[in-house]
């Protein structure tokens, strides 16, 4: 019996001795992280929409209960009071979790700006490849009334997406993305 | 005690990896790039160096029946502490090794090395042996991960290494290629230690 207390009482010692270590570890860097998180965010909708005075998150105003569940928020980009653009973040389900992808389109030009991805687990050095430039330029000035498909050859008409080699799942998966902000656009701010 | 022998022993002789056959899980699953393997290997040495340390300053507190959880314990401090670490300042490392820096803890170098070494030696020796533990650890990932990216994706720290003419083994860099890259180095390493040993044999 007293050699249970006196091992129960080292491991929580130990344990506190952890636990402080951790929380103090965690405090110091948790403003960096929340930080760095943020700035991501932000430079990541730039970099799909670039041409905006102020980007305003819109996501209470067009996201509720009636909307598909891949579209996790709806920024508008605006140049002076008038709006020109609108970026959503969709979460589809990949071949191994959502791959959290930004979408940007062109109100005037009814068209897709470009896309990117901001987290993704897919396999690495296939799956994975759907962050590279040359897979999401495919995306880049799609027209927002067509739906987009996916393709494995070489692409014949103008809404096709060639998929990444050995990666149909991956590339089926952002583009189904894609297609879910595509048809919200066209519902709310088609022309 | 000899500690320069506690630091080079890890490195070939007993090489965590190409020798003791210890902690293949993600020694397979990231080395698929160079980067990948660096930040592995380096995470590692870390939590191995730390918890080394630690454990060999209170080896004489330890009581023997509860040692295995007090490691455990030391161990995933500091592997919370590399992540958080590799989240604030390197997020795009922390992107790409995803799951596998908190799996470090369930590391069997690591626990090894404290069962083995940290538990019984002074902290002296102990820094020693965990350096080179990981020295030897992170220069087998880069050998393993160089040969993955060089062959499977035709380049060497992302950058393109063969003309445009070149299609990478895309093998390679999937999981398959790893068991590959592994068997192969593992078989020429034993084959150059034979004939080490013969040759001294024959003096």
């Amino acid at each position: 019996m007293r050699d249970i207390i006196k091992l129960g009482v080292y491991l929580l010692i130990i344990g506190a001795l952890a636990g402080i270590g951790v929380a103090y570890v965690n405090n110091s860097t948790e403003p960096i992280i929340t930080e760095s998180a943020a700035e991501e965010k932000i430079a990541g909708l730039k970099e799909v929409y670039p041409d905006s005075d102020k980007i305003e998150d819109e996501t209470d105003k067009y996201v509720n209960s009636s909307t598909p569940t891949e579209i996790k928020e709806v920024n508008v980009a605006y140049q002076g009071s008038e709006p020109v653009g609108v970026i959503y973040t969709v979460e589809p389900k990949g071949y191994s979790g959502p791959i959290s992808t930004v979408v940007g389109f062109d109100i005037e030009k009814q068209e897709i700006t470009r896309i990117k991805i901001l987290s993704q687990s897919e396999t690495p050095g296939l799956g994975d490849q759907c962050q590279a430039p040359w897979f999401l330029e495919r995306f880049q000035g799609k027209k927002a009334a067509q739906p987009l498909k996916v393709t494995k050859k070489e692409p014949a008409r103008a809404n096709e997406i060639v998929a990444i080699t050995a990666s149909t799942i991956t590339s089926e998966a952002v583009t189904h993305g894609v297609n879910a902000a595509r048809e919200h656009f066209l519902e709310h701010f088609g022309q | 005690m000899n500690l320069v022998k506690e630091f080079t022993k890890g490195i070939l002789k007993e090489n965590p990896i190409f020798v003791m056959m210890l902690g293949l899980c993600p020694v397979l699953a990231v080395t698929t790039s160079v980067v990948n393997g660096i930040g592995m290997g380096i995470a590692t040495t870390f939590v191995l160096l730390a918890s080394n340390i630690i454990i060999s300053a209170i080896r004489k507190t330890i009581p023997s029946s509860i040692r295995i959880p007090t490691f455990i314990v030391i161990i995933a401090s500091f592997v919370t502490i590399v992540e958080l670490f590799i989240k604030a300042y390197a997020p795009e490392l922390d992107r790409s090794l995803g799951i596998f820096i908190p799996l470090i803890v369930v590391n069997c170098i690591i626990l090894g090395r404290a069962e083995a070494f940290a538990s019984k030696n002074s902290i002296f020796a102990s820094i020693m042996d965990a350096l080179g533990v990981g020295v030897g650890f992170t220069g087998a990932l880069i050998v393993i991960s160089t040969v993955r990216e060089v062959l499977g994706a035709g380049t060497i720290l992302g950058y393109p290494i063969f003309g445009s003419g070149f299609q990478p083994a895309l093998i390679m860099i999937l999981p398959p290629g790893a068991f590959i890259a592994m068997g192969c180095i593992i078989g020429i390493l034993n084959k150059l230690k034979q004939k080490g040993e013969s040759r001294i044999g024959g003096i």
